[in-house]
């Protein structure tokens, strides 16, 4: 016997198929093992058309508009971070260029190529001047910023310092161990 | 007819509004496509967070390309298939993760004490959800946008990408393999079920 099982389907949907309805209908009657599958199929289809349309929680809508809103506010901030990275650029070659200028004097020395022995005396003088310069930098800054401050501030302020610096100890410099006897 | 139509007709001005940046319009569009999008999500995805994940990532994928929406289309069938194309990514990536989802909330909310009706209906849709599972997900994909979303074999086409002709044959081969798997299911719980009556 031929088997019509690949115009099953065509026929559950309700398909157009002509003749063949009939000539499918007559071996659905003779056929127990088509039958079986048209009614296995028509079991999916009805088990499946009757299950439900899940539906999110309530206020869907609010947390899609939220993220959405969260998402642009990213955007802009990305599209402003150009110019907030241009910004610190410039701030930072000026602190440069002010640290060339006090580099400057030695860097003279550079350009003149000495003997080995000279360039290893060049720099053990370079390394005298420049901590010289950043000392007197240094005392400069700190000479600065006492005279900027108001009197009354000087105490406060130095033990603001003082905090500071125990605090960094604290946290930075490792703890002696413990002796053991 | 006259009625979708008139619907189509306000849909594509809500996408109108909302590309020349209204948002409420866009609002009105979440609401009136988020079942079948979540629907959509939680068939393929088998569970409700990342069904509400990826049903938001759904619309937010919209907005952004909204742009690219040829209003000739139906809106549906296009943000289905964003929908579609989310979800089938969302369980590629999934094979590289576990999912804790299965194994911490398993039966946890059945308490014992429903009435017999809604624990009939849980089971059902649990079924339903273990026989989608097996299923390769670009058959899934047909089953649910051909059963739930009410869509023909030429618009689920329009949504993947294929041939009327091909989403026939896959539909057709789906309820197959279904069938063939409520068979065997069936069979396995009436065996059970004879073996817990001999040993009373």
């Amino acid at each position: 016997m031929e088997h019509r099982g690949e115009l099953i389907p065509a026929y559950l949907d309700g398909e157009p198929i002509g003749e063949e309805k009939e000539r499918l209908e007559e071996h659905l009657v003779v056929c127990a093992q088509c039958r079986e599958e048209l009614n296995a199929l028509e079991e999916v289809g009805l088990l499946l058309s009757e299950a439900p349309l899940f539906s999110p929680q309530p206020g869907f809508t609010a947390r899609v508009m939220a993220r959405l809103a969260q998402r642009e506010a990213r955007r802009r901030l990305t599209r402003v971070a150009p110019a907030l990275v241009a910004v610190s650029l410039i701030l930072t070659s000026l602190a440069f260029l002010s640290l060339l200028g006090l580099l400057a004097p030695w860097w003279s020395s550079l350009a003149a190529p000495a003997t080995l022995i000279d360039l290893g005396f060049d720099l053990s003088l370079r390394f005298v001047q420049t901590s010289n310069t950043l000392a007197q930098a240094c005392s400069f800054l700190l000479g600065a910023t006492l005279k900027a401050l108001p009197p009354g501030l000087l105490l406060p302020y130095s033990f603001l310092m003082l905090g500071l610096m125990i605090v960094w100890a604290r946290l930075v410099i490792p703890a002696p161990l413990p002796l053991k006897d | 007819m006259a009625f979708e139509e008139a619907r189509d007709e306000e849909e594509s001005g809500w996408v109108r509004e909302a590309l020349a940046g209204d948002k409420e319009a866009f609002a009105r569009l979440v609401e009136s496509h988020q079942r079948a999008v979540y629907n959509l999500a939680y068939r393929m995805l088998g569970n409700a967070s990342d069904a509400e994940d990826a049903a938001q990532e759904t619309f937010l994928r919209a907005y952004s390309r909204l742009r690219s929406y040829d209003p000739a289309r139906k809106f549906s069938s296009w943000l289905l298939a964003i929908a579609a194309h989310h979800s089938i990514d969302r369980l590629r990536r999934r094979r590289w993760t576990i999912s804790w989802e299965g194994i911490s909330l398993g039966r946890q909310f059945s308490t014992g004490r429903e009435p017999e009706r809604e624990i009939e209906q849980k089971e059902e849709r649990e079924e339903i959800r273990r026989l989608l599972e097996r299923l390769p997900p670009d058959y899934r994909l047909v089953v649910i946008l051909y059963y739930w979303n009410d869509l023909s074999c030429r618009e689920i086409g329009e949504v993947m990408g294929l041939g009327e002709g091909a989403v026939k044959s896959r539909l057709h081969r789906a309820r197959r393999v279904l069938a063939q798997m409520l068979r065997e299911e069936r069979e396995v719980t009436s065996h059970r079920s004879t073996m817990a009556v001999g040993e009373l």
